[in-house]
C-alpha cells in the first residue's frame, strides 16, 4: 500500500494503535507520519464533544411533547413535498407554476399574435349555439322610408334661405315623419326620444 | 390489564418491541424512544451546535418514526433505521438554514480535564495559547460549523460518536472510501481552522 493509500486507509488512528507494518511505513516517512499526527489530533479533539452533555430534563420534556404530538394526531398529516426543499427549489418552483399558468393563460395569444386573446376561449368557455333561425329578409317596420330625403325645389338658381319660415315647416314636417315633433319639446328635457314608427 | 399498564421487562428486545409498537402498543413505542433519544439527540446536537434546534429536531425525527413505523420491515435494526432518520432530518435542517445559527452549547461534563487528549493539549500550551475550556468548546463548534452537511456528517459519525467506516457508508449510502476521502478531508479542514490551538 502506498503512502497515500495508507493515510486514507487508517487516518484519524493513534500511531500507537496502528498495526505494526503501518507504523512502520508511516515512521519511515516524515511527511507521512506528521500527516498522521494531524489527523491524530484533529479525531482526538473531536472526541472530547462526547463530555458534552444535555440539559438532564431533556428527555423527559421531549418524550412528553412528542406524546402530545401523537395524540393530537400530527403524525396523520401529509408532509408537503416542498417542505423538503431548499428554500431557492421552492422559489423556482413558485415561479415555474406562474409561468405555466400565464402561459395557459395566454395560450391562443401565442398561437395569434395578430388577434386580441379571447380570455372566455382560453378559460374553457364555450359559445353559445342559438338553435332557432332570424328571418332578415322582411324587416320589422315595412312602412315608407323615414330617411328618405326631402327635396326643395326653388325657382331661382340662387340658394335659397334655409332658414325661411317656409322652408322651417318642410323640415319640421321631415322630423314629424321621424316621430321627431319639436312643436312641443320641453325645454328641460334632456332626453330626445327617438320612435321609427311613423307618426301619424 | 390494557397495555398502558402493562409493564415491559427491560430485557425485551427491540424487535418486539417494534412488533408491539406497530400493534398500536403505545408505551412499547415509548421504550425505545427512551433508549435511543440519547444517541439520536447527540447527532443532531452535533450536527447543529444548538441544543434547541436538536430538541426540536428530536421530536420530529421520533414523530416520523411513529408514522413510518407500520411501514417498518425490520431489514435493519430499529437504532439504525431511526439513526438514518436522524442523519437525513440534521442534513436537510442544516442545508435549508438561511444564515449561519447562533450557537446553543450543552454543558460539559467536568470530567472532560482528566481526558488524556486535552491533559496533553494542556501540557503544550504556553502563556500565548492557554487553554480555556470553554473557549475550545466554542471554537471546536465552530470549526465543525464550517464544514459541508456531508463533511460534518462523516466527521461526527466517526470521529464523534464512533461509528466504523462501513456503517456510515450504509447510512449514508456510499462506499467506505468515500467515508474515508470525506474524513480525511473534513480534518484537513478543520486543523485549517483549528490551527491557534496547541496541537
Amino acid at each position: 500500500m502506498n503512502n497515500k493509500q495508507t493515510l486514507w486507509s487508517h487516518a484519524g488512528t493513534p500511531i500507537k494503535d496502528l498495526p505494526q507494518d503501518i507504523r512502520i511505513q508511516v515512521e519511515a516517512s516524515p511527511k507521512l507520519l506528521q500527516d498522521f499526527q494531524e489527523q491524530a489530533n484533529i479525531a482526538s479533539l473531536l472526541k472530547l464533544k462526547t463530555y458534552e452533555q444535555p440539559d438532564p430534563s431533556m428527555e423527559g420534556r421531549v418524550l412528553h411533547r412528542v406524546g402530545v404530538r401523537i395524540q393530537n394526531g400530527e403524525h396523520l398529516r401529509k408532509e408537503s413535498k416542498l417542505d423538503a426543499l431548499p428554500d431557492w427549489a421552492r422559489m423556482i418552483a413558485v415561479v415555474l407554476f406562474m409561468l405555466t399558468l400565464s402561459i395557459l393563460t395566454h395560450r391562443e395569444m401565442l398561437d395569434n399574435p395578430d388577434v386580441e386573446p379571447d380570455l372566455g376561449l382560453a378559460l374553457g368557455e364555450t359559445e353559445a349555439v342559438f338553435e332557432g333561425s332570424i328571418d332578415l329578409s322582411t324587416p320589422l317596420y315595412a312602412i315608407e322610408d323615414p330617411f328618405a330625403p326631402t327635396l326643395i325645389t326653388v325657382d331661382s338658381n340662387e340658394f335659397p334661405n334655409l332658414m325661411t319660415p317656409e322652408l322651417s315647416k318642410q323640415f319640421e314636417s321631415s322630423f314629424i315623419e321621424l316621430g321627431l315633433d319639436f312643436t312641443n319639446r320641453n325645454e328641460n328635457d334632456n332626453v330626445i326620444p327617438v320612435s321609427y314608427l311613423p307618426y301619424r | 390489564m390494557d397495555n398502558s399498564e402493562k409493564i415491559i421487562p427491560i430485557e425485551v428486545s427491540d424487535q418486539e418491541l417494534v412488533l408491539r409498537a406497530q400493534q398500536h402498543d403505545r408505551k412499547a413505542f415509548d421504550i425505545l424512544m427512551e433508549r435511543y433519544q440519547g444517541r439520536i439527540y447527540a447527532l443532531l446536537y452535533h450536527m447543529t451546535s444548538n441544543k434547541q434546534d436538536a430538541e426540536d429536531l428530536l421530536q420530529d425525527v421520533f414523530l416520523k418514526a411513529f408514522k413510518a413505523l407500520p411501514k417498518f420491515k425490520g431489514n435493519s435494526s430499529f437504532y439504525t433505521w431511526v439513526y438514518r432518520i436522524g442523519v437525513n432530518s440534521a442534513i436537510n435542517f442544516t442545508k435549508k438554514r438561511k444564515r449561519k445559527q447562533a450557537m446553543s452549547l450543552d454543558d460539559l461534563d467536568m470530567r472532560i480535564e482528566h481526558d488524556p487528549a486535552l491533559v496533553q493539549m494542556s501540557s503544550q500550551d504556553t502563556p500565548d495559547r492557554s487553554l480555556n475550556l470553554k473557549d475550545l468548546q466554542i471554537k471546536l463548534n465552530a470549526a465543525l460549523q464550517t464544514l459541508s452537511e456531508n463533511h460534518r456528517t462523516v466527521v461526527v459519525m466517526h470521529d464523534v460518536q464512533g461509528l466504523p467506516h462501513h456503517e456510515i457508508g450504509k447510512v449514508l449510502g456510499v462506499s467506505s472510501g468515500t467515508v474515508r476521502s470525506r474524513l480525511f478531508y473534513a480534518r484537513r479542514q478543520l486543523q485549517a481552522e483549528l490551527s491557534e490551538l496547541p496541537l
